[in-house]
């Protein structure tokens, strides 16, 4: 029997500094945790997973930016392993950006990377697939490309003043979309707001205010990423949280996260695997 | 020997009575009014000050507002005062005093568009 293709999951907000990165990177270490063949593809030229998860990542490896060049042939055994026996990264690559805008047509050469993606994903249960702050080609692929779409929205007093801002981003997110869906160029669903940098959602109402959190309740994850230094720590370390504090309050909104795609019962068994550590 | 700087301090606590401020049920608290002051508030709460202080040997937050309240002027046809009292003759329109009302309602209409497309999106 065939395995059944791996859940992608798109994490994307068109702002800075939401914490994008780190959750890709979290909640792909968290699916790993669970012992789910986990991939993260880094859409953002930049490379940030590779050092969010790896504390000496490789210089220049091959990626993405390879396959659409033609030059990825082994490209599966070019995936970079990490610490965690369940997941791999597959890095953007070196110009990645040029890769597809330089191509002589860029929808083309981002539907070739919506394929890429794809069949690099078919080996493993999740994807994860972060993707650039600016709305582009490569984010449209990813969009593409994906089941399941995230969106974290930092909610801290200073994302606070921004809330306006960050929710017509959004909006123009959800537009262009819904003109894919049209298309027929994705089948992606919503999986909801991801607030961040916020202990739950009672701090992220005081935050917000009454009258505006009630509007986007519903569409906001139950559960919050909370502010948490151990996070930061572990992504400057080049670690994930849960490979630098499992039991952080930060790695375990992660597990959490994630235990709502694998099973609600992952997250207590992984607790309980942690207790019985010596 | 200072443990944190004192205009530091003054903006945090700024900061969460903007906050508090923000979690108040206007509603209610016009009703506050009209039942203690006998007064009918018209138009928006303005709150524009606020402190933390002790009262009763408890810190409690001190938020000083404005409000616009709608009151009939009763005088005789002599030019006598009469009484003045609660209108029970509010204008039709809200109070325009709050400037951060339009950009509120600017952003529960885009939170409300998100919601409506998520929802179609995921039909």
């Amino acid at each position: 029997m065939n395995k059944p293709m791996a859940q992608i999951i798109c994490i994307a907000a068109p702002l800075a500094e939401t914490g994008k990165t780190v959750a890709a990177v979290n909640l792909s270490a968290a699916f790993a945790v669970f012992e789910k063949k986990t991939l993260v593809v880094d859409c953002c030229p930049e490379n940030n997973c590779l050092f969010g998860t790896l504390i000496e990542p490789p210089v220049d490896p091959p990626g993405l930016a390879d396959l659409l060049a033609g030059e990825g042939t082994d490209m599966p055994a070019g995936l970079v392993p990490t610490r965690l026996e369940h997941l791999e990264i597959l890095p953007a690559g070196s110009g990645l950006t040029r890769a597809v805008n330089g191509a002589k047509d860029p929808q083309e050469a981002g539907m070739r990377l919506c394929r890429a993606i794809l069949s690099q994903a078919r080996e493993f249960d999740f994807a994860v697939i972060d993707t650039p702050t600016a709305f582009s080609t490569l984010t449209e692929a990813a969009l593409c490309a994906s089941d399941e779409l995230l969106i974290p929205l930092r909610v801290d007093p200073a994302g606070a003043e921004y809330i306006e801002e960050g929710l017509l981003y959004i909006r123009r997110l959800l537009e262009k979309i819904a003109r894919l869906r049209r298309e027929g160029r994705t089948r992606i669903r919503f999986a909801g707001i991801l607030i961040n940098c916020c202990d739950d959602r009672v701090e992220a109402e005081a935050l917000l205010g009454p009258g505006f959190f009630e509007k986007i309740r519903k569409i906001c994850l139950q559960l919050c990423i909370p502010e948490d230094p151990r996070l930061h720590e572990a992504f400057w370390f080049g670690k994930p949280a849960v490979c630098h504090d499992i039991k952080s309050p930060g790695a375990c909104a992660f597990l959490d996260l994630a235990s709502l795609w694998t099973g609600a019962d992952e997250t207590s068994k992984a607790e309980k695997e942690e207790d019985l550590q010596p | 020997m200072k443990l944190a700087r004192e205009d530091i301090l003054q903006a945090c606590e700024k900061h969460l009575l903007k906050l508090i401020v923000k979690n108040i049920d206007k509603s209610a608290l016009k009703q506050a009014v009209r039942e203690k002051y006998d007064l009918a508030p018209g138009g928006e709460i303005a709150f524009h000050n606020g402190d933390i202080v002790v009262k009763n040997n408890k810190i409690v937050y001190r938020l000083d507002f404005s409000v616009r309240a709608d009151l009939s002027l009763l005088l005789d046809r002599s030019g006598e005062p009469i009484d003045i009292t609660a209108s029970d003759n509010p204008p039709d329109k809200e109070g325009d005093l709050e400037p951060e009302k339009g950009a509120e309602d600017g952003s529960r209409q885009i939170a409300a568009d998100i919601a409506r497309m998520i929802s179609e999106i995921n039909e």
